[in-house]
């Protein structure tokens, strides 16, 4: 019974090595169907670009390093709070580059607290009949000219190829600056149905004209960008009109973060940055030798003790203990049956 | 059966995890929030490319023309390549944004030079007012023109291929409002006067001119074909009066000018006359008379300075001067070093002056200093240059590389930088790997240390690493050395380890090794041969247990004396039953008690060693009874 524990304590543990690394394998690189995950090679994934740029996705907005980087908050789901918008500020402010793309509310929140004077009208979506890349709900906003001067990562971007986007409210006084707009023919649809005949053209235009979609803003040494669309790099729109432009500007010869930290939980995305912080953290020194002693301790539990086995099998006037060796079954049955029949000599 | 308990345990694990891992992947997905589920699939949305898409451009193209929003035009033609129209319009779109391209260009210009001539006009400056109230004219004509060709030509056009022209009519009655407008004002500059208007012509021999040169003019003043004697006749070249002069009683007019130094390629000249309400005439100007402005007796000098180290500062001086050595001040020159240029003027000596700073990532060699005389900012026909020698230290590096390094584990790069004998501080110390590029900075003895962490997954035994250092002095010249590094990943022997480990626990679970297990062998030994007649083909070996040696000692017996085989199933009951057929009765009995033996020694849950004894004494009856 003792020795049928110890088998059972190694086998969990066998399986549990085996789970984990399939696990892991699994989250690393199985597909899904999450909406702007890396593994994600549908409409919504952002697979494409990631296999483009190393796009490293994040559990926490603390601790990441402004310099020569980029950081995307793609349509968050959760509200940021004043100290994640403090971060984001001071990201920002550091030199790094943040990128606001969302057609939702949430974003507002982060926009507010940095005092950018910039609102998402998540309420209403833009239809252009003119300037689109498919039909006049997925719109093609312009480029200012000018702003590549200002702004670098415009550079040889005349136009961004979106996903009924939101326009961007901005208030008077604000410092950001408008980059990006949809064509004077353009119409502010309500989205309150978020039907697709409702967006296609079927509910009345509340304003027709340009209207902003992408604005920019320098914040100290780093640029804040605010998009009213999210879908601009995923894999259905990115390689259209100057998309890849754009990215290359932004991405090129950056460390590009992805936030995870405010979408719904457990999405793939998610699991994935916390596995990256995890092992960010097991890769210092000297937790580093603690992981190595602990997966060899574990090697040497899980490995069966043959040489016991083989030690148990010399004595040989001993019993045979039950459990310890399998026979052949055919040639059991006969002896049981041999012994009921002729009954037993020796026991 | 514990095995099958431990394989289903072990199924269960790794099965429930995948399907919570499958199941919480769906529930992501299918528990989608508001804010992703507003996310229209492009997939689900039909494609239409609209004829109508192309006339809403237009109007929003005319309407900014129209309206004087000429950069927005700019920006709505260059971004047509986004508008969705159906592949066929293509081409007569094109067309028509050309049109509408030229319009952009003539009607805002046009209005322009209106503004200007206004602008003369009521400084009276009639003489350039004119000039360019006639280049709006011109532009407002061209304009004309063109929305001529769109309305006639691009228009039906586009209507014959399914375009409707209604949406973007009030976009074009804008357009032609404006050029009407432009029209207008052009009609109003025209000279209006209750006067007859006098002529004015003049003429040269000359075709061209040396700048500063001379040049004869002679014109004449007539009235009705009579000449306008008495009046005075003002020269201007390119707008600058150059000199006056009084008709004669024929009207006749003339004299020799000089005129000023101009950098211009061509200089214009034009007479005009004012009104004489006395005289009953009114002013005019003369025809326009075009004179080659020549440069070709110039030279320019310019001195040769000494060498620089990057991001220091040198002047370059010259002077420019006519073949004949006269200066020719105000004179336009331009320098260039490298990818900067100075646009400079000659002083009333004909001496310029230009100052550079030699760009800090200049390397070593020698660089060219160009200048040349530049009428009207294009290089002109007199140029000359001089060089000046950049020269940066050298700079050594020493990099000392760990011998070996775990991969997963930082690898150390140190070493000193040294220019001209002394530590190179402050540098910025760059190691390019293969898992990135690090930076370092030096102290200020030179010395620095980068640590390159390399990646846990890389199975390479080397990597190779560049180290380059960019001096923070630009005079020191930057370098690079190429240096390998021995890499082991440990993971190399764990992973196999791992896999040998755990397919041979697997195996031995499933059994797969059960048959090297002497003792098993023991139990199925009937199975192992046909008639056990021979011990030696069993090769048992010299560790083989007692019981087992006597029982086959047993078998061996019976089937040299009774001549009996041994079937691959038998058991120890159907041999010793087989062996009782043939045998005595005494001698079955001892056989049996061999067989039973080693039965309890196979299969009892205790056997008592001394058993063994007995057994063998067993044999030894066998032996002597059955012996031959």
């Amino acid at each position: 019974m003792k020795m049928y524990r110890a088998l059972a304590v190694r086998s969990i543990l066998a399986s549990g090595v085996v789970a984990a690394i399939v696990f892991i394998l699994l989250v690393l690189f199985a597909p899904d169907a999450v909406p702007f995950s890396s593994n994600n090679y549908g409409w919504n994934g952002i697979q494409q670009i990631s296999s483009h740029y190393h796009i490293a996705p994040v559990s926490s907005l603390v601790g990441l390093q402004p310099k020569h980087s980029v950081l995307l908050l793609l349509q968050p789901t959760l509200n940021y709070s004043q100290a994640d918008a403090s971060v984001v500020e001071q990201f920002v402010r550091g030199g790094g580059v943040v990128l606001v793309a969302s057609s939702s509310d949430e974003a507002n929140g982060l926009l507010q607290a940095i005092g950018t004077g910039v609102r998402v009208e998540s309420q209403y979506a833009i239809n252009d009949p003119t300037y689109n890349w498919k039909s006049s709900v997925l719109p093609t906003v312009l480029v200012l000219p000018g702003a590549a001067q200002e702004f670098g990562f415009l550079g040889g971007v005349n136009g961004i190829a979106l996903n009924a986007p939101s326009p961007l409210l901005v208030q008077p006084g604000s410092p950001t600056k408008v980059v990006a707009i949809s064509s004077p023919a353009s119409r502010e649809v309500n989205r309150s149905t978020t039907s697709l005949q409702g967006l296609l053209g079927g509910s009345t235009p509340v304003t027709i004209g340009s209207l902003p979609t992408v604005v920019a803003e320098r914040i100290g040494n780093g640029s804040l960008i605010i998009a009213g669309d999210s879908q601009l790099f995923t894999n259905s729109v990115w390689t259209l009109a100057d998309n890849q432009a754009l990215a290359r500007d932004l991405m090129a010869n950056s460390t590009v973060y992805l936030d995870t930290s405010h979408w719904q939980p457990n999405t793939g995305e998610e699991v994935k940055a916390m596995l990256g912080s995890a092992y960010a953290v097991f890769s210092g020194i000297p937790l580093r030798y603690a992981l190595v002693a602990l997966f060899v301790g574990a090697s040497i539990i899980i490995v069966p003790s043959f040489i016991e086995l083989r030690t148990e099998t010399k004595t040989e006037p001993r019993g045979i203990v039950s459990g310890q060796r399998t026979f052949n079954k055919e040639v059991i049955d006969r002896v049981r049956k041999d012994r009921e029949r002729y009954g037993v000599q020796s026991e | 059966m514990k095995r099958d308990s431990q394989l289903v345990l072990e199924s269960s694990i790794i099965g429930s995890l995948l399907i919570f891992i499958v199941l919480g992947g769906s529930f992501a997905t299918l528990s989608v929030p508001r804010e992703w589920s507003i996310l229209v699939n492009p997939s689900s949305v039909p494609a239409s490319q609209e004829t109508n898409a192309l006339s809403l451009y237009y109007n929003q193209t005319l309407s900014s023309l129209g309206t004087g929003h000429y950069s927005n035009v700019s920006l709505l033609l260059s971004t047509f390549r986004f508008v969705n129209i159906p592949s066929a319009l293509n081409q007569t779109a094109e067309t028509g944004n050309s049109q509408i391209a030229l319009m952009n260009v003539s009607v805002p210009e046009a209005a322009s030079d209106f503004r200007v001539a206004a602008r003369l006009s009521s400084q009276s400056q009639f003489l350039n007012a004119t000039a360019y109230a006639a280049d709006g004219c011109q532009l407002a004509g061209q304009a004309n023109m063109t929305l001529s060709d769109f309305k006639t030509s691009t228009v039906p056009e586009l209507v014959s291929l399914g375009v409707p022209s209604q949406p973007y009519a009030i976009g074009l009655a804008l357009t032609s409002d404006a050029i009407s407008s432009l029209l207008a004002t052009c009609a109003a500059f025209q000279p209006q006067s209750p006067y007859p208007a006098a002529t004015l012509a003049i003429g040269s021999l000359q075709k061209s001119v040396e700048t500063g040169g001379s040049v004869k003019l002679h014109g004449n003043l007539m009235l009705n074909g009579k000449g306008i004697a008495s009046q005075t006749v003002f020269f201007y070249l390119n707008g600058t009066l150059i000199g006056s002069g009084s008709t004669n009683s024929s009207g006749g007019v003339g004299g020799t000018l000089t005129i000023p130094f101009v950098y211009e390629p061509v200089g214009v000249v034009q007479a005009f006359v004012a009104t004489n309400q006395t005289a009953g005439f009114r002013g005019t100007s003369s025809n326009e008379l075009n004179l080659l402005i020549l440069f070709n007796g110039t030279q320019i000098v310019i001195g040769d300075p000494p060498a620089y180290l990057p991001t220091f500062s040198f002047s370059v001086h010259g002077n420019l001067t006519t073949a004949g050595g006269t200066p020719l001040p105000s004179a336009p020159v331009r320098v260039t070093f490298l990818n900067e240029t100075r646009d400079t003027t000659t002083d009333s000596s004909g001496a310029f002056g230009a100052q550079f700073t030699v760009p800090a990532d200049t390397r070593d060699g020698a660089y060219d200093v160009y200048a040349a005389f530049a009428p009207r900012g294009v290089y002109g026909p007199s140029f000359n240059f001089t060089s000046i020698q950049v020269t940066r230290e050298p700079m050594e590096m020493i990099v000392k590389v760990s011998s070996l390094t775990l991969t997963g584990f930082s690898a150390s790069v140190q070493g000193r930088l040294m220019a001209n004998g002394t530590g190179v501080a402050g540098a910025r110390v760059t190691v390019s790997s293969p898992w990135g590029s690090y930076q370092a900075t030096s102290d200020s003895t030179g010395q620095y240390a980068v640590s390159v962490p390399t990646s846990l997954l890389d199975f390479t035994f080397s990597g190779s690493l560049t180290v380059s250092a960019d001096p923070a002095q630009p005079y020191i010249a930057s370098d690079q050395v190429l240096s390998n590094l021995s890499l082991f990943n440990l993971l190399i022997i764990v992973i196999p380890a791992i896999i040998v480990v755990a397919v041979g626990y697997g195996a031995r679970s499933l059994g797969l090794l059960r048959g090297k297990e002497k003792f098993e062998q023991y139990a199925t030994l009937p199975a192992l041969k046909e008639a056990t007649t021979d011990i030696e083909p069993l090769n048992l070996g010299m560790d083989a247990p007692k019981m087992v040696l006597l029982y086959l000692q047993t078998l061996r017996l019976a089937a040299e004396k009774f001549q009996l085989s041994f079937g691959r199933n038998q058991t120890l009951r159907e041999i010793a039953a087989k062996i009782s057929t043939v045998a005595d009765q005494h001698g079955s009995a001892v056989c049996s008690q061999v067989l039973g033996t080693m039965e309890d020694f196979l299969y009892a849950q205790t056997f008592d060693g001394a058993r063994v004894k007995e057994a063998e004494a067993h044999v030894a009856e066998l032996q002597e009874m059955w012996k031959k």
